[in-house]
């Protein structure tokens, strides 16, 4: 289990965040990025320093479009970003809220691990696989964060692909479907 | 940032150079109006202006999202060739026009650009700063230019219709609007091609601005790392 369905995320809402990034071959940088969820679809807007669009993934159900606006290369692929929004962001938070400790939790039947302290989870350790290779993904909440919160800052390092990225959330903006 | 920009925009520098320079569309009043605000008039007003200073209120509508992207800071203007813009809100940043260097920086990030190596980024960038220091030429250059006016000499509202030559900055984007009054900046329109669309509304306009050189190392320098 590695992608939710779109379809499967709860609520309407769109969350303005800010990046920072070093990626394997030493590249750093840092974007500004929309996630949004809206009528079961998540779209993914990257936006350069500058205001300028970069990239957008759309994903519906499980099928995802993605668009470049620039001709450099990546330092990431646009699967994984989708894949990190996904292990940060859109995977459930267990509410109501686990014990402190560790716990090993199920999507499906795809295990991660989940550190919780206080009442909030504080980190996430999923495996992450390529070919025969075997890494983990931690992604870390800094201040922890509880059933319905949206986390404010959160670090994220690959082990496997050797790239790590900061994410603040700048603004939660909560939308309409119309039905 | 550098090396997310295309290097193969170098192209549309070559064509930008080449493209001849077409008349300019005639004036045309708005309904109502009597003689028209010529382009000469505009931007030799625009060209005696000390300096400029208004806050501003982006809405950046992408049309693959269902709100806008809001952004409120200050722009700032000062001749022949500076300009700076402030950004409050959501993220404090820099960025500054001087020249054909493009300098950006916020909490997290700074760089640079050459305008000169990203010519659909400079028109695109430029183009403001062209109608800030009354350079028609330069506006003639790299775009047809349409004017509409209503209104008495003083104070007359005008808007700006500027479309773009070069074919591969016509790919990206469709038409600018600059909407004005006297030599005051109200909106800046811009029109892309893929339905997405971005409105600076500008208040508080002082286009007669004169800045000390406190002000200019201040507000035209980025702010220390």
């Amino acid at each position: 289990m590695k992608l939710l369905a779109s379809g499967q995320v709860p609520g309407n809402f769109a969350l303005r965040q800010r990046l920072r990034f070093r990626a394997a071959d030493g590249t750093s940088g840092a974007l500004e990025a929309v996630l949004q969820v809206h009528c079961g679809a998540l779209v993914i807007v990257g936006l350069s320093p500058l205001g300028q669009r970069l990239f957008s993934i759309t994903q519906r159900g499980y099928e995802t479009q993605v668009q470049s606006f620039t001709t450099q290369p990546w330092p990431f692929a646009p699967d994984r970003v989708l894949l990190d929004v996904h292990r940060t962001y859109l995977y459930p938070v267990a509410d109501p809220p686990l014990a402190d400790g560790s716990h090993t939790v199920f999507l499906g039947s795809f295990a991660f691990v989940e550190r919780w302290q206080d009442g909030r989870l504080v980190e996430r350790t999923i495996p992450d696989r390529l070919g025969a290779r075997m890494g983990s993904v931690v992604v870390s909440y800094k201040g922890g964060v509880a059933p319905r919160e949206v986390p404010r800052r959160v670090h994220l390092r690959n082990g496997l692909h050797d790239y790590e990225i900061e994410v603040e959330t700048l603004s939660r903006r909560e939308l309409i479907c119309p039905s | 940032m550098a090396r997310s920009l295309s290097s193969a925009l170098l192209v549309l520098l070559a064509f930008a150079v080449l493209i001849p320079e077409a008349p300019v569309r005639a004036a045309s009043p708005l309904p109502g109006r009597e003689t028209p605000l010529d382009l000469e008039t505009l931007l030799a007003d625009f060209a005696r202006i000390p300096g400029l200073a208004a806050r501003f209120h982006e809405e950046k509508h992408l049309a693959l999202l269902v709100e806008p992207l809001e952004t409120r800071g200050t722009i700032y203007f000062a001749p022949p060739g500076r300009l700076a813009r402030h950004t409050e809100a959501p993220l404090r940043s820099t960025l500054l026009l001087d020249g054909e260097q493009l300098r950006y920086a916020s909490d997290e990030d700074r760089g640079a650009l050459d305008l000169a190596v990203h010519p659909m980024l400079g028109v695109f960038v430029d183009s403001f700063r062209m109608l800030l220091r009354g350079d028609l030429p330069g506006l003639q250059m790299n775009f047809v230019l349409e004017l509409r006016s209503v209104g008495k000499p003083e104070g007359r509202r005008w808007e700006l219709v500027l479309e773009p030559r070069a074919e591969a900055l016509k790919r990206s984007l469709r038409v600018l609007q600059i909407f004005g009054q006297g030599r005051s900046v109200s909106r800046l329109r811009i029109l892309e091609r893929g339905g997405d669309e971005t409105l600076m509304v500008f208040t508080d306009v002082d286009s007669q601005r004169v800045f000390t050189q406190r002000e200019l190392d201040e507000l035209f320098e980025l702010p220390a790392p």
